[in-house]
């Protein structure tokens, strides 16, 4: 059996053997979450190896808005939105289910947060690969909302998951 | 001669400047068809069984995590 830790990231949290297989996330991770933590841009959750507090699997939410420009939706002009930024598994622990269940943390993480200031949507955004993950592969109710350059935005409806958990 | 203080300071410095978690944050604002077309997701709350057994099991899940002190094994989280 490995023992798992849910905690928010300090610094006592072992980063550097972390290795997602991409070296923009691993910067990320080694570099600037504890600094965007600090300075309260965004907030990192993790899954760490109980017995050594290494990171297994990490992922950062922020707020955020979407900007409705000249025309409004609900007679507001931007949408309280939640910010799934980053999402990453180390390479030795993928396809454990690591990733479905950080998704699942972070919609109750949402959630209690738009108890305090509303938000309505858990927003990802995703690599072009990962899109038919969210959408396809598990049935998270994941909407697709706009694809970029080298990335998917997606979403899911905070009230929906509210409403199915009354 | 710089300090380890200084030191630091640098580093921090470079890294705000590669802070990668914005690079694609520029403003996402929505076009008009977008605005439609989230208003009729956002007015739907229907959902199928899965979608419901989905938000549940994120429920339980969390349940799970803070009745354990937040612990639990790689094999429940992959059974899941």
């Amino acid at each position: 059996m490995t023992d798992l830790i849910f905690k928010e990231l300090n610094k006592d949290v072992i980063i550097e053997k972390f290795n997602c297989g991409d070296e923009d996330f691993n910067y990320f991770l080694n570099n600037l979450v504890l600094l965007n933590q600090e300075r309260k841009l965004s907030r990192t959750y993790t899954f760490c190896l109980k017995a050594s507090n290494e990171i297994i699997a990490f992922f950062t939410l922020s707020a955020s808005q979407l900007n409705t420009g000249d025309s409004r939706i609900f007679h507001i002009d931007k949408v309280p939105i939640v910010l799934l930024g980053r999402l990453g598994v180390d390479i030795n622990y993928k396809g454990k289910n690591l990733g479905k269940a950080m998704i699942k943390i972070a919609l109750k993480k949402s959630l209690e947060a738009s108890e305090i200031i509303a938000c309505r949507l858990l927003l990802v955004e995703t690599t072009l690969d990962m899109k038919s993950y969210y959408l396809k592969k598990v049935n998270m109710d994941f909407e697709w909302f706009r694809d970029r350059k080298n990335t998917s935005i997606l979403f899911i409806d905070l009230k929906k998951y509210e409403q199915s958990i009354l | 001669m710089t300090t380890p203080r200084e030191k630091d300071i640098k580093k921090e410095e470079k890294a705000s400047e590669e802070n990668l978690f914005f690079d694609d944050s520029e403003e996402i604002v929505l076009t008009e068809k977008e605005i439609k077309d989230l208003k009729k997701k956002l007015e739907n709350l229907e959902m199928n069984e899965k979608t419901r057994s989905f938000f549940k099991s994120a429920h339980e899940l969390f349940k799970y995590l803070e009745q354990n002190e937040y612990t639990i094994t790689l094999e429940e989280i992959e059974k899941d």
